[in-house]
């Protein structure tokens, strides 16, 4: 038997295509270290290569044991879990909208969030079955695309203020996917990989700044879960060198900037960030309700939280005055109405699927796919911290939204987008191989896209 | 000296275990780091050391990674910390099994 007849009978047994490359590129890697070794010995050429092959064994028992590890992988509890938990989220959203009276109201919010639903789980199956490793491959063109997009945000027409705002939310939302796989294009560069990648967060922002966002919450979860990412990656040691030195350093300047919104906020009056009268009230009120009469929505959801009963009072009280409660307070709703019980065991399921989700990313051996899977299960984690602790009258009153359980199109799509990327990294756990790097040109290229 | 097959598949992960707790290597750096150890009595097959080496990165006691050295981009394992308790697990119970079997063939001699 030869080489390519070994290798192919080797591969013939194994199913997935990506696991074939997978597999073939290490043993083709023995077979030549052996020859290799062979040689040394003072074979011939003929007799290294035969030697070489003879050694690797059966490829027909090695194949089909190594198809037997190398299959897609899907997660039936966690596809379960988001169907349950979507169906909570339509439910409630339905049920405060009915306690307006307005059936009209009522039909039309209930049709559009079950149709953003279906869109989401249509969005989150195609994202499943793609390789995410396409987003590593093309990140340039696809940043390119991003920027474009960020740009005619600014300049398309828009027939409310509010309907801007939700377009700036996504495009800050969405770069955190893109950031985590610029991460992985900056692997092995060591301390000037971890630079490039905080001056293209830099960047970025200065870039969204510049084309009409402006610096808001959604701004800050979107840096925050970067930030995370990149902690990750250096943790994980993708950019090689003193891993843990960069990780500690990395995590002083994750934790620096919540302090410095803060200190901005109650030391300086948000001149240092530029913050906006509302931002700084936001926080003010937090931590002094009474104070302010803005702080009425604070003191109606403790209120609302404090006359909660365990098991529920099948109505959502005045928790249905609080603005845009299908939106920002679904969860206190749900306390109102199905009871505390209720609300804590959908907590407790939303953080259940998020910590698996984390759990998914730390499985992977592939760089990118670890990357992907911590940046978008820290932005999911993110929303639903900032969400529950909002509804819970211990957090800032943020327009955010929660995974599931919140009403809207663009966040809909988003945490759908965020999930099926999620799955569609354990479903290719152990079968992708990394990308290659090392191409110099497109290193060149990279470099010009940090810089600028 | 040939040593029956049976008596090495049990033991083989845990001397992947034990060797991948010591430092990182590839898989071809693995099979002649045994043979040179156990004096040749260790011989393992490439074609059965991958499919192992994949069966315990699935269950998350390995991670890899690929580096280059000398010029070849090599793929690496390396053990986790779930690894290691498999390792000590794994070499408890074999010194036990050992020193069971240690006292039983000296009280026959």
């Amino acid at each position: 038997m030869n080489r390519t007849e070994y290798l192919e009978s080797l591969t013939e047994q194994i199913q997935n295509k990506h696991a074939r490359q997978l597999v073939l590129e290490e043993i083709t890697a023995h077979i030549e270290d052996q020859k290799e070794a062979c040689l040394l010995e003072g074979k011939t050429e003929a007799e290294a290569e035969e030697t070489a092959v003879r050694e690797m064994g059966d490829p027909i028992e090695t194949g089909s044991k190594l198809d037997k590890i190398h299959r897609p992988k899907k997660d039936i509890w966690m596809l379960g879990a988001m169907v349950v938990l979507t169906l909570v989220g339509i439910i409630m959203q339905s049920i405060i909208c009915a306690g307006f009276g307005n059936e009209w109201i009522a039909g039309s919010y209930s049709s559009r969030t079950i149709l953003f639903n279906l869109a989401g789980f249509g969005l989150m199956f195609a994202v499943y079955f793609a390789d995410y490793r396409l987003l590593g491959k093309y990140i340039l063109p696809v940043y390119g695309v991003y920027l474009v997009l960020a740009v005619l945000v600014r300049n398309m027409p828009h027939y409310e203020y509010g309907n801007y705002l939700l377009f700036c939310q996504t495009v800050h939302i969405l770069f955190v996917p893109l950031f985590a796989a610029f991460c992985y294009a900056f692997r092995g560069e060591k301390g000037k990989g971890i630079l490039k990648a905080l001056g293209l967060l830099l960047f970025n922002i200065l870039f969204l700044l510049f084309t009409g966002s402006y610096l808001s919450a959604t701004m800050f979860l979107s840096v925050a879960a970067c930030l995370i990412t990149l902690c990750a990656a250096a943790w994980k040691g993708v950019f090689g060198g003193r891993r843990k030195r960069q990780t500690g350093v990395l995590i002083a300047f994750t934790v620096g900037v919540p302090l410095l919104l803060l200190a901005d906020t109650l030391l300086f009056h948000g001149r240092i960030l530029h913050l906006a009268e509302y931002q700084i009230m936001r926080i003010r009120v937090l931590l002094n309700p009474d104070a302010y009469g803005a702080g009425y929505q604070t003191l109606l959801v403790r209120e609302q939280l404090s006359s909660a009963s365990l098991f529920g009072g099948g109505s959502i009280g005045k928790a249905g005055e609080l603005s845009g409660a299908w939106c920002d307070y679904v969860l206190i709703c749900l306390a109102s109405y199905f009871g505390l019980l209720i609300a804590i065991a959908v907590v407790a399921a939303v953080c259940a699927f998020l910590v698996r989700s984390l759990h998914i990313a730390f499985l992977q051996s592939n760089r990118l796919g670890f990357l992907l899977g911590v940046a978008c299960s820290s932005i999911l984690m993110l929303k639903t911290i900032i969400y529950v602790a909002m509804n819970f009258g211990i957090g800032p009153m943020i327009g955010i939204d929660m995974p599931f359980l919140t009403y809207g199109l663009h966040c809909t799509l988003l945490n759908f987008l965020f999930m099926g990327i999620i799955l569609s990294v354990y479903r290719h756990t152990n079968l992708l191989p990394e990308l290659k790097k090392e191409a110099p040109r497109y290193r060149l290229k990279l470099e010009k896209a940090g810089r600028s | 000296m040939a040593i029956d097959k049976s008596l090495v598949s049990g033991s083989t992960t845990m001397l992947l275990l034990k060797l991948l707790s010591e430092k990182d290597m590839y898989g071809y750096e693995m099979i002649e780091e045994l043979k040179k150890r156990s004096e040749n009595v260790f011989a393992l097959k490439a074609g059965t050391l991958y499919p192992l080496l994949h069966g315990l990165e699935d269950k998350g006691l390995l991670t890899c990674y690929e580096q280059e050295a000398l010029g070849k981009v090599r793929k690496y394992y390396s053990i986790t910390k779930k690894g290691r308790k498999e390792l000590e697990e794994r070499k408890n119970s074999w010194q036990e099994y050992s020193h069971a079997v240690a006292s039983v063939l000296c009280c026959g001699a």
